[in-house]
């Protein structure tokens, strides 16, 4: 078990409070222990009935343990961005090999994983794109804007392959089924929409919701379908047939995420009141709340295991809660940019961060470590160049990092430095694990160790 | 016994239950009873009384100087128990000759044929080692004559380690079978046991049907349970093999013991699985523990979090087992125990991992353990035998919890007894002791069974059996 600091325990007999001083002498009389169980009270040897609390009552595990969840930090370099602007929408194909990134820029983006090269930029929205989901065999990507359209994508070849219209405003949330050749969006009509996929059929318009929907969900098995709204409910809906099945009430804004643990038993729920909560789906009602201080839309996301739930905060931080206790693990943090939006990788290995700040973070859960920043070179500032370094890491796979000019050498990385976009090819050259260098990117490319 | 070893107030707890009710115990008398604040209070102080006069005239407990409060006049009741009489400490039979060696436990491979998620010793993630024929064999004769030497009267073979000492097959019969030869022509009763996972062949059950004093089996209950917490090496469900090997152990009356780990993936179910273990089979003793977090349970998060939980699974589980005449138990909690040493493998167990090193903990599976320097104490070499290190067996033999100042003022300090010494090992504080999380499991359990014995003693007061023996 671990270790963590543990008051030392006085159960020493000691004189106690009471405020009842002119009480006799008693010894009580436990008459049930299971459930509520009560006692009985005797004076001493005499008959009285009066009940007890329950044995959990005595002490908690909160107040016994000292623990303070480990903080992992990770910043990018001021130049590594992802986007021009903020980033919105993640989603891992099902394979887990390609991330896609759709951004306030109007961009959809798609990145390879786990090395972090960027594969391509799919053609645009005409406004800011909000969200994105892969279709559950990865062959279809589609994304949500402001445009008020959904686009669907051909994946890997990121071909635009139908505009889905429909919603009368914006489009703020798209889900994929993981089963059914589904689709959901939800928009600021008030409505959710299912459409056929990949023919792009309006199947249904679900209605119920009082104000925008800003989030929609597929259960795992598909059945269910789950919804968060400016109206500060969660709903769920019965798939296909759309039928509402039950509304959640509690939160008191904006409910901005939802996310099903995989084995659909359980509904995470983020709003922009500051809390969490944890909804019972069998049952059909909450199952955990939690306050988290922040007025702030929180994304959330279950690992594939369901043993952890992330969630984002303002301050660029993003817990991870284990579940179902809602114990905090683990906090990853740096920069100060809003988490707009996070998704684990689907080994639940790896935790992926967008944010307010246009930069898409890579966190290696498994290790507790941070592992970088996206980096698009058509996302730097004019005038600006980028250079290569190749990297393997520790499960042997090569990766090749775009960093801006005059970034830090990521440690352990081969200097390659060919400038991007550029002819330049000079030799490798290795560099001392410990050194730092920066690869510098004039006329040729040179890496400079830095005492 | 030490001065300030026969304070009262030292062997008095009172344990908060919530407002206004405060279950009192004296664990060296085994009496205990739940009373409000002024009854609290009156004992504190005629405990305190009593301490202060002890110390101004060791003469006083017979002879009482002293004006006793007026409640206490005119009760018989705890008058009756003795119970403001100090009592000595726990006897610890061992402390006087030292370790003196009954028990050999060998250590055969670090294989394994299951790929448990949680695996102590990451069994399969290490270089193989197997016992040889020639240490398994001087382990015994190195504990047979410490037997003999000592006039004592039984030996104990046992099977342990950081794998399924099962794959060892071969040196583990001739073990076996070597002890027995031992004992008969010296004299000496033996008992045969072992730590298993019951993936066995036929072969091998009938075998240690007919060989075996006893054994304890690691199974987590519930098919799906079993088989996500411990498949198979190649990723199998293991489930069907050991239910065979139970079944043939019921059917044979061999006396078992499960050992059921519990992670946070399986908690929640923990009574379930208790109840099908209950149902199913019919072993003598359940033995419920969460898992440790060494080894395989550290990569897959499998610690238990919410031991809120445990305890509630664990409380109900136990009422099951109950109805079905099992003994359901968790190591750091056992009201019937009164002792100094959690475990006494640095007092009798000659523990030999597979390389023919001597460890003074049953989970020391060799030198790739992270703590290995501090708890192998010896060594075989082919030249020269056994060598032990006497300074580190001492240190070994000498924790105690009366050593433990962050015992002192707990009630389980002489149930638990500092709980196990690897998972509370510290290089980091003088006593090389640290707290762990077990502790609030042990105080929770402790305390329940407590109120759960003053319940079934007509709920007043609940005097143990050591104090009517």
């Amino acid at each position: 078990m671990s270790r963590e600091k543990l008051e030392k325990p006085n159960f020493r007999l000691q004189r106690v409070y009471s405020d009842k001083s002119s009480e006799k002498p008693m010894v009580y009389r436990i008459e049930k222990l299971e459930g509520n169980w009560r006692m009985g009270r005797r004076g001493f040897l005499i008959t009285s009935a009066v009940g007890i609390g329950t044995l959990a009552g005595c002490s908690t595990m909160q107040n016994f343990l000292e623990k303070e969840a480990p903080m992992i930090t990770g910043a990018c370099e001021g130049l590594v961005k992802a986007h021009l602007k903020d980033v919105r929408g993640l989603s891992f194909s099902p394979d887990g090999k390609l991330l896609a990134s759709g951004s306030g820029d109007k961009t959809v983006k798609l990145w390879e994983m786990p090395s972090g090269k960027k594969v391509k930029t799919l053609g645009k929205h005409t406004s800011s794109v909000h969200e994105v989901s892969f279709s559950w065999d990865g062959k279809v990507l589609a994304s949500g804007s402001e445009d008020k359209t959904i686009k669907l994508w051909e994946i890997p070849s990121g071909k635009m392959m139908k505009t889905l219209q429909g919603h009368n405003h914006s489009i703020l949330a798209v889900s994929m089924s993981p089963v059914w050749p589904l689709l959901a969006s939800g928009s600021g009509d008030h409505s959710i929409k299912l459409w056929e996929i990949p023919s792009g059929n309006l199947l249904r318009t679900l209605e119920g919701h009082t104000d925008s929907v800003s989030a929609v969900c597929f259960s795992p098995e598909g059945r269910l379908l789950a919804s968060g709204s400016g109206d500060s409910t969660v709903k769920l809906w019965e798939i296909p047939s759309g039928k509402l099945l039950v509304s959640f009430e509690g939160h008191k804004s904006r409910v901005d995420s939802v996310s099903f643990s995989p084995d659909g038993s359980l509904l995470a729920s983020g709003s922009v009141d500051g809390s969490l909560r944890l909804w019972d789906v069998p049952r059909g009602r909450v199952f955990k709340k939690l306050k988290v201080n922040t007025r702030f839309a929180h994304p959330v996301s279950f690992s594939s295991d369901g043993y952890l739930l992330a969630s984002g905060l303002s301050q660029g931080l993003i817990k991870l809660w284990e579940i179902p206790s809602m114990r905090l693990v683990m906090t990853l943090g740096g920069n100060n940019d809003s988490v707009r939006s996070l998704s684990f990788s689907p080994d639940g290995r790896i935790v992926v961060s967008g944010s307010s700040y246009k930069t898409i973070k890579l966190w290696d859960i498994s290790l507790g470590k941070f592992i970088s920043c996206l980096f698009d070179p058509a996302a730097l500032e004019k005038g600006k160049k980028a250079v290569q370094y190749t990297y393997t890491n520790e499960y042997g796979q090569v990766i090749t990092y775009t960093l801006p000019c005059g970034t830090p050498t990521p440690p352990g990385a081969i200097c390659v430095c060919n400038c991007v976009p550029g002819t330049y090819s000079p030799p490798r050259r290795s560099a001392p694990s410990r050194t730092r260098i920066i690869c510098t990117c004039d006329k040729i490319c040179t890496c400079v160790p830095i005492k | 016994m030490k001065p300030n070893d026969c304070s009262l107030l030292k062997q008095i707890f009172s344990i908060a239950l919530g407002k206004e009710k405060y279950i009192i115990y004296a664990p060296l008398k085994g009496i205990a009873f739940v009373a409000n604040p002024r009854l609290v209070n009156e004992i504190f102080e005629y405990a305190q009384q009593l301490d202060s006069s002890r110390l101004s005239s060791p003469r006083t407990p017979s002879n009482p100087s002293y004006s006793k409060k007026k409640f206490l006049e005119g009760s018989d009741f705890l008058n009756s128990l003795s119970f403001f009489q100090a009592e000595p400490l726990p006897v610890d039979k061992y402390q006087d000759n030292g370790t003196q060696y009954d028990a050999v436990v060998l250590f055969l491979t670090n294989q394994c044929n299951l790929g448990c998620l949680y695996c102590y010793a990451s069994s399969g993630e290490y270089a193989a080692k197997r016992m040889t024929w020639e240490i398994a064999r001087e382990s015994i004769n190195y504990v047979t004559e410490e037997v003999i030497r000592n006039q004592s009267p039984e030996m104990t073979l046992g099977f342990h380690g950081g794998g399924e000492p099962s794959l060892n097959w071969d040196i583990l019969t001739r073990a076996a079978d070597y002890a027995h030869s031992l004992a008969t022509k010296n004299d000496f009763a033996l008992k045969v046991s072992g730590s298993f996972n019951g993936y066995w062949s036929r072969k091998m059950l009938d075998y240690i049907i007919q060989n075996f004093t006893e054994l304890s089996l690691s199974f987590d209950g519930l098919p799906a349970i079993q088989n996500q917490q411990r498949p198979t090496k190649n990723g199998n469900d293991s489930f069907p093999r050991v239910v065979e090997t139970l079944h043939s152990l019921d059917e044979a009356g061999f006396p078992y013991g499960i050992r059921m780990t519990v992670t946070n993936r399986s908690v929640h179910r923990l009574e379930e699985s208790i109840s099908f273990v209950c149902e199913q089979f019919r072993p003598n003793k359940i033995q419920v523990e969460p898992v440790f977090m060494e080894g395989r349970a550290k990569k897959n998060r499998a610690e238990v979090s919410d031991l809120d939980l445990f305890i509630d699974q664990f409380i109900k589980g136990l009422r099951r087992a109950e109805e079905e005449g099992i003994h359901l138990f968790y190591s750091g909690a056992r009201l019937d125990a009164l002792t100094q040493r959690f475990c006494m493998a640095a007092c009798r167990a000659f523990v030999v991992t597979p390389e023919g090193d001597v460890t003074t903990c049953f989970e020391t599976y060799g030198r790739d353990h992270p703590l290995g320097d501090q708890f192998i104490v010896g060594r075989f070499r082919r030249d020269a035998g056994f060598s032990l290190h006497k300074k580190k067996i001492e240190d070994h033999f000498n924790r105690t919890v009366e050593d433990i100042s962050y015992c002192e003022g707990c009630f389980c300090r002489w149930h638990c007894a500092g709980d196990c010494a690897i998972k509370t090992y510290s290089e980091e504080t003088p006593e090389g002791f640290q707290p762990t999380r077990r502790c609030y499991l042990n105080q929770e359990l402790t305390k329940f069974l407590l109120l759960k014995n003053i319940k079934e003693s007509q709920g007043l007061v609940w005097i143990s059996n050591r104090i009517n023996d």
